[in-house]
C-alpha cells in the first residue's frame, strides 16, 4: 500500500500540480499541500492517538478518500485543473488524506508484490487518458485496503539487512523518475514510462530474476538509479521505465521495516521537487548538458 | 488471485465512472489550432475521448460521413483521416504575420486595432508566438479567443504557440487553444511547426526536439516555418539593454536545432519573448546590416500590445508586428521597408498602425 500511494498518489499530485502550474495563492490552494504535510506528521499522530486509527475509522476514511479521488478524477477529466478552484483542491486533500489515513492504521507489510506492481502499472498507464486517474488507483487501494479486500504480504522473518543509501536511492527515484514528465510536458506519453516501470518492478519479483537480482550490490541501485536520470532518452522510453522499475523494486525490498514512511516518501519527494527546478533552470553552467542526453 | 481479479473489476468500474456519460475533448480543428489545408496534404480531426475506444455516436458518425474518411485510436485520443486533398498548383504569393506578447486586458484596444488591420491586410495566416494574455482569468483568455475566431471567421487561419506566460494560466490556454501545444499545420506552400520552448523553462525537451527532426524529415515537398516563444540566441556582443530580463534564449538543443534547420534549409525561425526586433544569421550574429544573407533567418519581433525594451543595439523601439511573404515557398521579405525606398532594410518589423503602402503592395 505504502508504494501504491507514494507512486500513485503523491507521485501523480506532484505531477497534476507541475503540469498545471501551482503557486500559493491563498488558502484555497493550501488545502493540496495537507496530505503532504500528513506525509510527515502522519507517523506522530498514530502513535500519540491510536484510537483514531480503528478498524471502523479507517473504513470510514478510505471510502472517503476513494470517492473524493473518483469525484476529483471525473471533475479534471478532459478539462485540466485550475488550482485557483477550491472543489478540486478539496478532493484532492481529502482522498489523500483518506488514503493515508487508511496506509498509517494498516499493518506494517513486506515490499509491495507482483500484483501491488502490477496494479502500480495498471494505474500509472491510465494516466495516458487523464493524468488524474492515477490518483483514483490510489483511492481505490485505500478503500480496499481498508475494508480487508486487497491482498497484503505479511512481513517475513529474518529477511537481509536494509540498505544503507536508502534516502539517497528514494531520493534518486524521484528525481529520475519525474524525468518523463518534464519531458512530454501536457502530453500524455509519459504514462508508458510509469506503465514500463510497474512492469520492469514486477519482473523483478519474479522467481529465477529475483534471485539472480539479489545478487546486486546495494551501492549499484543508487548509481543506477542516478544513471538513469542522465541516460533518459524519449526513444528507449520502455525499456529506460523498465529498468527504473527493475532497481526500484530492489531498492524497495532492502528498505528497513517497518517502512520509514516519513523519511523515504519525503526523500522521495524531495527529488521530485529538485527534478523540477533543475530541469527549469538549465541556464546554470553544465547543467543542461548532463539533465538532458544530446543537449 | 480472486482478490486481485475483484480490484481489477472495481478499477475497471472506476474508469466507466469517470468516463460516463461519453464525451470528447476537441483538440483540432479549434481556436489557434486548425487542420492542415495545402492542396496535397493529409488533413486531421483529433479529439480526446472520455474513454478508451469509444467515441459518442454522434461524432462517430459525423466523422464516418466523409468518404474515405478512417479512425485510427491511442488508447482514448482519437485521430479521424480525411481523405488527402488534391495536389492543385499554388497561388505564387503567400503571406504570413507573425506576431507575439500581445496586450494585457488595460491595452485591449491594441488587440483590438491589430484584429481590425489583420481584417485589412488578409493575410493567409497569422501565427501567435506565444504571451498571448498577461492576465490568468477565464474571462481575459476567452476574450483574447474571441479576437481569433474573428479572424478565423473570416477566413484567415490562426496558429496559437504557448510562451512562458501561458505557465501562469496553463489550465486556462489549454482550455482555450488545445492540450497539445506542439503541432504541426500544412497549409499553403508552408509546414508551420509550432513547438513549447517554455516547456520547463526556455527550452526544448528531447521528446519535443524528436518530433521536430521526425517533422522536417517528412515535409513532403514544403517549406518549413517555425515558431517558438523564445528567441533561438542570445543577444551575445549585440547585447545592449535588457539582456537578463526578457533577454532569454533558448537553453535546451539549441546546437541541434540549429543543425536542424541547416540540414533542412529552414528559411526562418520566428520567436517573440524580447519585446524587442532582432535577426540572427546561423552563426548567432546580429544582422543589422542587410535584411538577405544565407541560411536560416532567426527573426525575434517586437511586442504586440506589451512593454516595449532594448536588448540588442537595434535601436528602433515600438508596437509591431512581422509580416513575412513567400513567394512560391521562398521568403521573399520579412522587414518592414522603414525608408519606403523598395529595398528591405534590415531587422524592422511593421509598426502597428498598418501603413498604406503595405495593403497596397503587390503580392
Amino acid at each position: 500500500m505504502i508504494a501504491i500511494w507514494i507512486f500513485l498518489y503523491l507521485e501523480g499530485l506532484c505531477r497534476l500540480l507541475a503540469m498545471n502550474g501551482f503557486t500559493i495563492r491563498g488558502a484555497v490552494t493550501c488545502l493540496v499541500l495537507l496530505p503532504i504535510l500528513a506525509l510527515f506528521i502522519g507517523g506522530t499522530v498514530r502513535r500519540r492517538l491510536p484510537a483514531l486509527f480503528g478498524a471502523n475509522v479507517l473504513r470510514v476514511a478510505g471510502t472517503l478518500g476513494f470517492a473524493a479521488l473518483l469525484l476529483l478524477s471525473r471533475h479534471l477529466h478532459l478539462a485540466g485543473w485550475d488550482v485557483r478552484d477550491a472543489w478540486p483542491n478539496l478532493l484532492v486533500a481529502t482522498g489523500g488524506l483518506g488514503s493515508f489515513w487508511v496506509l498509517l492504521g494498516s499493518a506494517e507489510e513486506a515490499s509491495p508484490s507482483v500484483g501491488h506492481w502490477l496494479w502500480i502499472a495498471f494505474w500509472l498507464l491510465t494516466g495516458f487518458m487523464d493524468p488524474a486517474l492515477p490518483l483514483v488507483g490510489a483511492g481505490l487501494a485505500g478503500f480496499l485496503t481498508a475494508w480487508g479486500l486487497l491482498p497484503r504480504q505479511p512481513v517475513p522473518g529474518g529477511g537481509r539487512p536494509a540498505m544503507r543509501q536508502l534516502s539517497l536511492t528514494f531520493f534518486l527515484v524521484g528525481l529520475t523518475f519525474s524525468k518523463a514528465g518534464w519531458d512530454f510536458g501536457p502530453r500524455p506519453d509519459w504514462a508508458f514510462a510509469g506503465a514500463a516501470l510497474g512492469l520492469g518492478a514486477a519482473l523483478a519479483q519474479l522467481g529465477p530474476l529475483h534471485r539472480l537480482l539479489a545478487r546486486i550490490p546495494d551501492l549499484a541501485l543508487p548509481l543506477g538509479i542516478g544513471l538513469l536520470a542522465i541516460l533518459y532518452t524519449p526513444g528507449l522510453l520502455l525499456p529506460w521505465g523498465a529498468l527504473l522499475g527493475v532497481l526500484v523494486a530492489l531498492a524497495w525490498a532492502r528498505a528497513s521495516r517497518p517502512f520509514a514512511t516519513a523519511r523515504l516518501g519525503g526523500a522521495l519527494l524531495l527529488g521530485m521537487v529538485v527534478s523540477f527546478a533543475l530541469h527549469s533552470n538549465l541556464g546554470l553552467p553544465g547543467l543542461r548538458h548532463l539533465l538532458w542526453l544530446g543537449n | 488471485m480472486i482478490p486481485w481479479l475483484r480490484a481489477y473489476l472495481l478499477a475497471a468500474l472506476c474508469l466507466l465512472a469517470v468516463g460516463l456519460p461519453l464525451r470528447v475533448r476537441e483538440d483540432r480543428p479549434r481556436t489557434g489550432h486548425p487542420m492542415s489545408t495545402a492542396p496535397g496534404s493529409s488533413p486531421t480531426r483529433e479529439v480526446t475521448s472520455s474513454l478508451p475506444w469509444l467515441l459518442p455516436s454522434a461524432t462517430r458518425q459525423a466523422w464516418l460521413a466523409t468518404p474515405g474518411a478512417t479512425i485510427t485510436w491511442r488508447l482514448n485520443r482519437a485521430t479521424l483521416h480525411l481523405p488527402t486533398l488534391r495536389p492543385l498548383p499554388l497561388a505564387p504569393a503567400f503571406r504570413v504575420v507573425f506576431v507575439a506578447d500581445l496586450a494585457p486586458p488595460d491595452y485591449a484596444v491594441i488587440l483590438e486595432q491589430f484584429i481590425g488591420e489583420m481584417e485589412a491586410l488578409k493575410p493567409d495566416l497569422v501565427l501567435v508566438g506565444g504571451d498571448l494574455t498577461y492576465s490568468e482569468t477565464e474571462a481575459w483568455y476567452a476574450a483574447v479567443a474571441a479576437q481569433f475566431l474573428r479572424l478565423e471567421r473570416q477566413g484567415i487561419p490562426v496558429i496559437v504557440a504557448a510562451g512562458n506566460h501561458e505557465r501562469k494560466g496553463w489550465p486556462l490556454f489549454l482550455r482555450h487553444f488545445g492540450h497539445n501545444p506542439t503541432f504541426r499545420v500544412d497549409i499553403g506552400p508552408l509546414a508551420v511547426l509550432t513547438l513549447d520552448s517554455a516547456h520547463g523553462r526556455d527550452q526544448l525537451t528531447p521528446s519535443q526536439f524528436d518530433w521536430l527532426r521526425d517533422n522536417l524529415n517528412h515535409l513532403e515537398g514544403r517549406t518549413p516555418l517555425i515558431q517558438i516563444h523564445h528567441p533561438i540566441f542570445p543577444p551575445g556582443t549585440a547585447l545592449k539593454g535588457e539582456g537578463d530580463g526578457s533577454g532569454g534564449s533558448l537553453m535546451g538543443f539549441q546546437q541541434a536545432f540549429l543543425r536542424l534547420c541547416r540540414e533542412h534549409r529552414v528559411p526562418a525561425v520566428l520567436s517573440g519573448h524580447w519585446h524587442s526586433d532582432a535577426v540572427f544569421d546561423g552563426a548567432g550574429q546580429l544582422r543589422d546590416d542587410v535584411a538577405e544573407f544565407p541560411g536560416t533567418k532567426f527573426i525575434v519581433t517586437t511586442a504586440l500590445g506589451n512593454e516595449l525594451r532594448q536588448v540588442t543595439r537595434w535601436p528602433h523601439a515600438y508596437h509591431g508586428y512581422r509580416v513575412l511573404d513567400f513567394d512560391r515557398g521562398r521568403l521573399v521579405r520579412y522587414t518592414y521597408d522603414e525608408a519606403g525606398n523598395g529595398q528591405p532594410g534590415p531587422i524592422a518589423s511593421t509598426p502597428l498602425g498598418l501603413p498604406n503602402a503595405l495593403v497596397r503592395a503587390s503580392r
